[in-house]
């Protein structure tokens, strides 16, 4: 067998490398720069324009001088498909303020209802509206969430005509708007983790199911972490935000990585031929092969998708290219290693041949 | 191994049976070609998705009930593209095919209305939502639907229970309100006046109502299939019983007088709306007339304008028993004021009839939400990017495609494994598609990506089943048939595994994943997608190929023999 051999006796080096990352790593997501929450867990509006009249500078001078609008963010993509403009922003304060009160109103409104009138009231106040005459806790309710809503809707219009009179955009340019409000984003945020939180408990109960051994199931497990972890990582360097579609991506990209892991655990525990090492080296090939070919389909779904601005398919694809980048590193470089360190604790030394 | 073993195996035609079923629910063929089931999501279409969010928790029945109101308010004729669906017991979702971003905020200002009922006799308002005390929905007191007899045709009853003072006011307003028109059957038969039901009428607003709106409103009522009101109503019908000021331009504009009420309006008018297809020299002179706010409603190709305009919802006529005509009451001093009254009609069929009931009920109730919604996320995609969505999910799917190939090819130097990785692959695709298109689910972006995600780990199983059998280890050396089968179950229990991996870690997002709307497509595609193939094209592909490179692995091992 000739060409490159990554693994000989001296294999336990290799787990430098994931240590080192996965320090570097936790520091790129959790200290600096950290990572972001996006659109779908903290609110905000997107809007894409297919037109070629904006640029970038002077729309985030206008949204966020003339408009007054927080956390503006603006690009401009060309590509074969045309050109579009894609911005997002987030609600002004005194709205984010009256949508937080009317949240706290809906929360006191069973425990308290005197509060839960004065604090829905206030919501009036901050948007400078006339109280309405009090009828019912639920018609409060009502007219609030109307009041907040309609004010939102102002700003959301603001924002295409002052588009559309300052740069001499066509009346009838289409419009892609997303709006997500900041209740929601807070609910999406729970769900999703009790969701990733579940996913991941389930995947190592079927991990063990199937090796029924406590070392490679543990390797297994560990080597899905750090891919989630690689990708978090990778997608905060590269100013991604984490959003409901990087997270189910995240989740998926298990059940692309995992393969790798199970295959080296299969071949390495299982099979008989050879020495561990030649096996571990000839799985290795078969390994990147799968790996090279999901990578080079997931390049062409990101650039499509960036160059057709499809901003789920772009952010799934950008989380499974950066998590199998992980799963090179998490495989090769730690399952591996584990696996040869418990084969030659159960079965005696490892010697090269 | 040969052919007639490959087209013997149960694996091969479980496969082709599976992606034959999928074609036949999936290809649709009529009278305009070659068309397909699928339900695609706004996404490719274009139009709005509304998500809504509750203030609490819903039970069943009104999540229902909820889901009956969005549509309704969405969609209060009952002809346009709305679908509503729920995603756990607190997010509604709400799609319609509507673009125009005023029309857009108009609608979700709609979702947001308390609905305040109003029922009108005579120009009259005889009662409202806060006075009906009840809605019965009881069997046993009279609510629900029986055949009658008469070919499918069903006969519906909803009863509702009014306060004192309503039930004093409108008995007093209904009586005498019938004409006897004659005899048949040995009955009278009678012309009653009609009660005109409102929701959210607009009170507070002037209409500008111009000539030619009014007739072609008058030409719309005529066509009764399209709205859900009875025959015989008409445009003066309505304008009489909404009770609110209606202004018509003549050929000079408006009159001095309509002018004179435009400046100094009377009191509690603060708005004036008009048809959004109004002029626009009227439309300036509105503007600079008044103080009022000026609103522009849409003209709908099928609704007349004056029902969207006034908020109008039904038109129920009285019914001899209730205006004191048979029995006859001499006095409206004698009719006892009629707390429980009943709606009755009859409808072709069973369904018919029971969303006859619903409507009405929710009418009744004021059509105000059990529960409030606090929330509205929405998105709007315009049709023509809808559609260009939609090829460039083409373009990836094959561009994907190719380079998959193309590293197969680079890696195993076979043309060979090109035409199974190509089957299985499409025969995946095929098969999602076929469940979506049988359970009608709604293929959203999200779902695309799912259907991509999932053949992604099809392409992943493929390369390791290959590997395996291509340099599956030392039982290439043992009997050919034992060793292909050892190394197969091996390479299978490989792609069993990470498959009921994938399973387990998206299937959270399915049962808990209500509250992440818009990825519970991708969770399901992907999740059908992997289930699909490591249950049936997974087994054949591996099967094909096991038929296809044992010669060739036979001829490697020899050559590897001779050489040792």
């Amino acid at each position: 067998m000739t060409g490159f051999k990554l693994y000989d006796k001296n294999y336990k080096r290799l787990f430098i490398l994931p240590v080192i990352l996965t320090v570097i790593f936790l520091l790129i997501t959790f200290v600096f720069p950290g990572m972001t929450l996006g659109l779908d867990f903290q609110g905000g509006t997107r809007v894409i324009v297919n037109t070629d009249k904006l640029q970038e500078q002077p729309v985030k001078d206008l949204l966020t001088q003339d408009l007054g609008l927080p956390e503006v963010k603006v690009s401009i993509v060309s590509s074969p498909f045309g050109t579009s403009a894609r911005i997002e922003y987030a609600e002004p304060k005194h709205l984010a303020d009256a949508r937080d009160l009317l949240d706290q109103g809906v929360e006191l409104k069973s425990k308290n209802p005197d509060q839960a009138q004065s604090t829905l009231l206030q919501v009036f106040q901050k948007l400078s509206l006339p109280a309405p005459a009090f009828t019912g806790i639920d018609e409060l309710v009502s007219a609030a969430s109307e009041a907040v809503n309609a004010e939102s809707s102002k700003i959301a219009n603001s924002v295409r005509q002052e588009l559309i009179t300052q740069f001499g955009l066509d009346p009838n340019t289409p419009f892609t708007t997303e709006q997500v409000t900041p209740t929601f984003g807070a609910s999406f945020l729970t769900n999703t983790i009790l969701v990733a939180v579940a996913g991941i408990v389930l995947l190592t109960v079927v991990i063990f199911i199937f090796f029924r051994e406590f070392i490679p199931s543990i390797a297994v497990v560990e080597a899905v972490l750090f891919d989630m972890l690689a990708a978090l990582a990778l997608l905060t360097l590269f100013g991604f935000s984490i959003t409901l579609s990087t997270v189910a991506a995240l989740l998926m990209m298990v059940g692309y990585s995992v393969d790798t892991d199970i295959l080296l655990t299969t071949r390495l525990l299982k099979r008989k031929d050879k020495t561990v090492i030649e096996r571990a080296n000839d799985t290795l090939i078969t390994g990147m092969t799968v790996t090279a070919t999901l990578f080079g389909a997931t390049l062409v779904m990101l650039i499509v998708s960036w160059y057709s601005q499809i901003t789920i398919i772009y952010e799934i694809s950008a989380t499974i290219l950066f998590g199998l980048i992980g799963d090179v590193i998490a495989t090769w470089f730690t399952n591996a290693p584990i696996l040869l360190w418990y084969w030659e604790k159960k079965n005696g030394s490892i010697s090269s041949s | 191994m040969t052919k007639h073993h490959l087209w013997k195996n149960w694996k091969i035609w479980l496969l082709a049976i599976f992606v034959l079923g999928s074609l036949f629910f999936m290809i649709k063929i009529d009278e305009n070609g070659l068309g397909h089931n699928l339900t695609l999501g706004t996404e490719f279409k274009g139009g709005t998705l509304f998500q809504l969010q509750l203030a609490e928790p819903a039970t069943a029945s009104q999540l229902s009930e909820i889901k009956i109101i969005v549509e309704k308010r969405l969609n209060p004729a009952g002809i346009k593209d709305v679908t509503v669906s729920n995603t756990g017991d607190q997010i509604i979702l709400a799609q319609v095919a509507e673009t125009d971003p005023d029309a857009v905020e108009n609608l979700q200002a709609l979702l947001l209305k308390q609905g305040k009922f109003e029922s009108f006799l005579n120009g009259k308002k005889v009662f409202d939502g806060a006075q009906i005390v009840q809605v019965i929905e009881n069997p046993q007191q009279g609510y629900g639907a029986h055949p009658t007899g008469i070919g499918d045709q069903y006969a519906w009853t909803l009863p509702f229970l009014l306060n004192d003072t309503a039930a004093h006011d409108f008995t007093q307003a209904a009586f005498h309100q019938c004409t006897q028109t004659g005899f048949s059957g040995g009955e009278a038969n009678w012309d009653c006046e009609a009660t005109f039901f409102f929701i959210d009428r607009p009170s507070n607003a002037m209409v500008v109502y111009p000539a030619s709106v009014r007739s072609s409103d008058a030409g719309k009522l005529d066509v009764t299939d399209t709205i859900s009101l009875p025959t015989g109503v008409t445009i003066t019908d309505i304008i009489e019983n909404s009770e609110l000021e209606f202004l018509e331009p003549d050929v000079n504009g408006f009159t001095p007088a309509q002018l004179a009420l435009l400046s100094t309006p009377p009191e509690g008018v603060k708005k004036v709306m008009y048809p959004s297809t109004l002029n626009e020299s009227l439309v300036a002179q509105l503007k600079a007339s008044t103080t009022l706010e000026v609103v522009s409603i849409d003209v709908d190709p099928l609704t007349p304008w004056i029902v969207d305009a006034t908020g109008l919802r039904d038109v129920i006529s009285l019914s001899p028993g209730v205006t004191g005509n048979s029995p006859f009451i001499a006095d409206a001093k004698d009719a006892k004021p009629m707390q429980f009254l009943t709606i009755q009609g009859t409808a072709a069929n069973a369904a018919e009839a029971k969303q006859r009931l619903d409507d009405l009920r929710v009418l009744l109730k004021s059509g105000a939400l059990p529960i409030p919604i606090i929330s509205i996320n929405k998105q709007t995609i315009s049709a023509e990017l809808g559609e260009q969505f939609l090829s460039n999910v083409w373009v990836m799917g094959i561009l994907s495609f190719i380079v998959v190939e193309i590293i197969i090819f680079i890696r195993y130097r076979k043309l060979r494994l090109v035409g199974p990785v190509s089957l299985m692959g499409i025969s995946e695709v095929i098969m999602i598609l076929g469940f979506a298109a049988i359970v009608k689910w709604n293929l959203d972006l999200a779902s695309m990506a799912g259907i991509l995600a999932a053949v992604g780990t099809g392409v992943d199983s493929a390369i390791i089943m290959t590997d395996e059998i291509l340099h599956g280890g030392e039982e290439e050396h043992t009997d050919d048939e034992k060793s292909m089968t050892a190394r197969a179950k091996r390479a299978f229990f490989i792609v069993a595994a990470s498959a009921a991996t994938a399973i387990a870690v998206m299937l959270p997002m399915i049962i808990f994943g209500s509250g992440i709307g818009k990825l519970a497509g991708f969770a399901l595609t992907t999740i059908v997608g992997v289930l699909l193939g490591v249950l049936i094209s997974r087994p054949a592909f591996q099967e094909i190929i096991k038929h296809l490179l044992v010669p060739k692995a036979k001829e490697e091992a020899a050559a590897a023999a001779q050489t040792v």
